[in-house]
């Protein structure tokens, strides 16, 4: 019987295990350093703000495991001999595998920062990070936050929850711009500050000050302002975790490359999740994908292939989704930082400055290419299937309540949306409606009915 | 490498509270405290009571201020004001009574409680407010503070059903009220000194709704970025306050005062009634002697004149009750709130009769001294027939049409007490419910035996209404023990006294027979599930740590599945609560109500062929 070894336990090779496992017999074991179970790296940071425990952002019970005949390795890979198909582990065994998944994510990147590596310095990718944090933030006064993603507004949160006085430091002129449109950008500036932090956009990290016993004691920035502070956040991106490797036959590049089968250049080695790196991206996407969604994507796919269905990276639409303080925000499709040229967007955001709704379309035919959501709750669906259908922004306004979301009686907006189209072409749309309380209950057809076609095709 | 990260990651306390977050807790201290020397008002009763609160107070100062002696100590300030002042009150022999303590209990606590919670939940932008929940003492799993909790609310439902005299002090703290508005003391105190309570239930229906108006405030405030939690929370008020508390209060008080405009036409009519009963009595005793053959032959030419007075006199009392009857009290304190099985004597033969009224014998009513005996047996006409009759409507068609339209949170969420205690009072310790999978298996075994055993005592009774086996004795234990072990010991002791060890809706979950229909319902007949988006979820976790029933949701989420439950309450905390919007409660047709794997999963067709 075939032995699969995945080496990693984040969502990537659990997923692959799992489906490897629906589709087959194979012996499976998972090894991971990190910890003995799997958790959802996203809910770290609700660990540290006492809203869950560790028990309760891992995802299955403990006799999952056992069930599915999934066998775990607590244990830290020293290296991988791919001659004699075997791992070499921290505690000096080696383990054989006749096909390995690497799937070990990636780390926070340091950017040869002076005083990087003081006490009191850490990022927030792993579950040692967050033990770190949660030591050397222990009686911070004030931390400062450097690299303005989405994990760097998550630490602002955490170190709120603790009463701990943040300092966010951020490169580009405006949060997260270089993803997300201006209007949007500027909402979550805006609502950074309303939680009482001390946003500085387009300043970086200079230095970080030593108290002289090799623990923090203020950063300088580029700006020359100094901050007094007991922690530090590194949270510029991450790169792959692949320096285990560097002595092995696998070809790496920033991470380990892959074609679109997830295979390298070593028959029966395949890497998945944020280490792998595509030699040639997918239309619209990056090299290196590093989202929880793109993550189980990879561990299904790779499943097929090794389980003898050999299947193509084909991840259909994209979608994604976060949380900035109190503010959701999801996306569907393509909605690029800058529009581009053949594309025209309708922009709605509520006069409260905490709710907005963007769908972006092609000035020639109409054609809707994105949704972008902020504080309101989208169908994933709907909206999934409009695109794949290709259906004109016309089409979509006009059965644009349809996508809502949102829990009963929360005010809903998409009516807005064909107002700022009329105002733009002179053009009425009438919407169709969905409220009213016998509409709601004598409704025949689900307005979310499943799609028929496949939306990887 | 870790293994016991759990452990690693150190609990660190809150900071400190904010100058509007201390008066709060400092008013509700001071609230609380009256209420905890109240109960020691009981002193001329039982000094050994007050000593063991007394010694309970002291001990539990002692307990706190070792844990955290700076976080707890407001606590640990209270609990030994209150060993001093019981000690004080146990040495004086004083009662505590009247509006001053009334004030005291009921209004500083609660509006304390107001200013505190407006300090730590209505500041801020709105959204999610759960920090620091797993670092409290009081909110974490089995922490120290949440096991003294549920001893001392435990001890409460203890003394509130069995030993009520203990509970003197806070009944007559609610006695002003009672008093005011139905004309009636709730307690009487002996020369000696002594107390009594007669009714306890008023000041425990008291206490329920402050809590739930005070604690319902809080939800708001905590969850105001909901409308769907605003709204909810708002109806669970409303159905507390109006139709579970001031309600029946009025009722009763409109029925003390029909009751006293009623006791001169009794006195009027007592001597036909009177004369009526000698009259059969002597007819009775003379066709008996006849019967059993003694002195027949001289009782037999007197018994047609016995007989033709008998008649006379019953004629006489039928004439002279109509207009008695006619002022007979026309209401009774009903709750309109609760349906079978939960209000497990809305169709059990005892209330039918009690509403309803039933014929007497020859149709002559006994009047008794303060016409109360009257009005049991005379049933209280419309009043009665529409309480009865709502009641069974609700039990069995109304609450079919309501759950199949909404689920079965139209009841538990938005109306029932119990469900609105819960979520209000309860609400701090929802995320203590346990989600495995053994504990769905023993909660489906306990709350069909319920259901069961309810339904199997109704049953009875209802067929012992017409057929006559099971006899007086064994009837009354059937609906006693049921009384006690279910509506007590269940859905009291355990179901709100266990909330901060085994989360707010013990009860519901476990036991309550009215949930386990409206769940079968639900599960089986009903348009409502909750709708899972697409592929958001990333398996945080927090929809199934804050469900208070205790459902694992994020085991469907993840999957891409919708949650279709029995249990399901409809809260719509884990929409509330999940960072990704990926859950919303919905209405829609009852076909689609399932779907199958992750429609977003790019796999699916493959995956759903190799099984």
């Amino acid at each position: 019987m075939k032995h699969v070894v995945i080496i990693g336990n984040g969502i990537a090779g659990v997923t692959a295990a799992r489906y490897i496992r629906k589709c087959s017999d194979y012996a499976i074991t998972i090894v991971s350093a990190e910890s003995k179970h799997f958790f959802s790296r996203t809910a770290l940071m609700y660990v540290y703000m006492g809203h869950m425990r560790m028990q309760e952002i891992t995802p299955y019970e403990e006799g999952f495991w056992d069930k599915n005949r999934i066998n775990l390795i607590q244990a830290f890979v020293e290296r991988v001999d791919t001659t004699h198909h075997k791992l070499i582990l921290s505690s000096g065994k080696d383990l054989h595998y006749d096909v390995l998944i690497i799937a070990s994510g990636s780390s926070y990147n340091k950017y040869n920062w002076p005083g990087q590596d003081l006490m009191g310095v850490g990022g927030l990718y792993s579950l040692q990070d967050l033990e770190y944090m949660e030591y050397w933030s222990k009686n911070a006064t004030r931390g400062v936050i450097v690299g303005g993603g989405l994990i760097g507004i998550e630490m602002a949160e955490m170190l709120l929850s603790r009463h701990i006085d943040v300092t966010f430091l951020v490169r580009e002129p405006s949060y997260w711009n270089n993803v997300i449109p201006a209007e949007e950008s500027d909402m979550v500036n805006r609502h950074i500050r309303e939680h009482h932090v001390d946003l500085q956009l387009g300043t970086e990290l200079a230095e970080i000050i030593d108290d002289g016993a090799g623990r923090v004691k203020a950063v300088k920035t580029s700006k020359g302002e100094i901050i007094p502070c007991e922690w530090v956040g590194l949270t510029a991106g991450v790169r792959p975790n692949v320096q285990f490797l560097k002595n092995s036959d696998i070809h790496l590049g920033r991470g380990v490359m892959v074609n679109e089968y997830f295979e390298t250049n070593v028959p029966n080695v395949y890497a998945i999740g944020d280490c792998a790196e595509f030699h040639k991206a997918l239309p619209g996407r990056r090299n290196i994908e590093q989202v929880w969604y793109t993550g189980k994507m990879h561990g299904e796919t790779v499943a097929l292939t090794i389980t003898g269905k050999r299947r193509a990276y084909t991840p259909g639409i994209w979608f994604n989704s976060a949380k900035f303080f109190d503010i959701e925000y999801q996306v569907y499709g393509e909605i690029p930082p800058t529009l581009p040229s053949d594309e025209d967007t309708l922009y709605w955001e509520h006069k409260d400055g905490h709710k907005s709704i963007r769908i972006n379309y092609k000035k020639e035919g109409g054609v809707v290419t994105g949704f972008n959501l902020m504080g309101v709750r989208f169908r994933h669906l709907v909206c999934d299937q409009w695109i794949h259908e290709g259906r004109t922004i016309e089409y979509v306004l006009e059965h644009l309540k349809a996508a809502n979301f949102d829990p009963e009686f929360f005010a809903t907006h998409e009516h807005e949306l064909p107002k700022l189209y009329q105002a733009k072409t002179g053009k009425q749309i009438r919407q169709k409606s969905r409220s009213g309380l016998l509409s709601m209950i004598f409704r025949k057809h689900s307005l979310a009915k499943p799609s028929t076609t496949n939306v990887s095709k | 490498m870790s293994t016991t990260v759990d452990h690693s990651l150190s609990l660190t306390p809150p900071s400190e509270m904010s100058p509007m977050e201390r008066v709060g807790a400092l008013l509700a201290g001071l609230g609380i405290l009256a209420l905890l020397v109240s109960f020691l008002g009981a002193t001329p009763l039982s000094p050994w009571m007050v000593m063991g609160f007394t010694g309970t107070f002291g001990v539990s100062a002692g307990l706190l201020a070792t844990i955290n002696l700076k976080k707890y100590k407001i606590f640990v300030g209270v609990l030994l004001a209150a060993t001093v002042l019981g000690l004080a009150l146990l040495a004086l022999r004083v009662n505590l009574t009247g509006w001053a303590m009334f004030a005291l209990v009921f209004g500083l606590t609660a509006i304390g409680g107001a200013i505190y919670f407006w300090g730590a939940f209505g500041k801020g932008p709105a959204g999610i407010k759960n920090n620091g929940l797993f670092h409290s003492e009081a909110t974490r799993q089995a922490g120290v503070l949440s096991w003294m909790l549920a001893i001392a609310f435990t001890g409460f439902y203890i003394l509130l059903y069995w030993f009520p005299d203990q509970l003197f002090g806070l009944v007559a703290a609610a006695d002003p009220l009672y008093h005011a508005i139905t004309g009636k003391s709730s307690y009487w105190i002996e020369d000696n000194g002594m107390a009594h309570v007669t009714n306890q239930w008023f000041a425990y229906g008291l206490v329920y709704t402050v809590a739930v108006i005070v604690m319902g405030f809080r939800f708001i405030l905590k969850y105001r970025h909901s409308k769907y939690q605003i709204v909810r929370t708002l109806s669970v008020t409303f159905f507390q306050l109006v139709l579970a508390f001031s309600l029946p209060t009025v009722f009763e008080s409109l029925n003390e005062q029909q009751r006293i405009a009623f006791e001169p036409a009794v006195a009027q009519y007592q001597p036909v009634y009177q004369g009526y009963e000698s009259a059969k009595n002597n007819f009775y005793a003379a066709k008996d002697s006849i019967d059993k053959g003694a002195n027949a032959a001289s009782y037999s030419s007197i018994l047609p004149g016995l007989e033709a007075e008998y008649n006379k006199a019953k004629t006489a009392a039928l004439a002279a009750q109509s207009p008695m009857l006619e002022k007979r009290p026309q209401v009774t304190a009903h709750y309109f709130t609760y349906f079978w099985p939960l209000g497990y004597d809305r169709i059990m033969p005892s209330s039918i009769e009690y509403y309803g009224g039933v014929e007497p014998y020859d149709g002559v009513h006994v009047p008794s001294a303060d016409g109360k005996y009257l009005t049991s047996t005379a049933g209280f006409g419309t009043f009665g027939w529409v309480a009865i009759g709502f009641g069974i409507f609700m039990s069995t068609i109304g609450v079919v049409l309501l759950t199949y339209f909404f689920g079965k949170r139209w009841y538990c969420s938005f109306v029932c007490g119990c469900g609105g205690l819960a979520e209000t009072a309860g609400d701090p310790f929802r995320q203590q419910s346990d989600k495995s999978l053994r504990a769905w298996q023993i909660e489906r075994w306990t709350i069909y035996s319920v259901l069961g055993l309810v339904t199997l005592v109704t049953l009875l009774l209802l067929i012992d209404w017409k057929a006559h086996f099971l006899g007086d004795g064994l009837k009354g234990n059937l609906k006693s023990g049921y009384g006690f072990l279910i509506s007590s010991m269940f859905a009291g002791v355990v179901g709100t006294g266990f909330y901060p060890i085994l989360g707010s809706r013990v009860w519901c979950r476990f036991g309550c027979p009215q949930a386990a229909i409206l769940g079968l319902l639900q599960k089986y007949f009903s348009r409502f599930r909750i709708t899972t988006n697409g592929g958001q979820c990333i398996s945080c976790g927090n929809c199934s740590t804050y469900c208070e029933m205790g459902i694992d949701v994020k085991a469907y989420a993840q999957r891409g599945e919708n949650i279709v439950r029995a249990s399901c309450v409809g809260c719509g905390v884990c929409s509330s609560v999940c960072p990704r919007g990926v859950l919303s409660l919905e209405n829609g047709p009852k076909d689609s109500r399932y779907n199958g794997l992750n429609p977003i999963s790019i796999t699916m067709d493959e995956i759903r062929i190799s099984n």
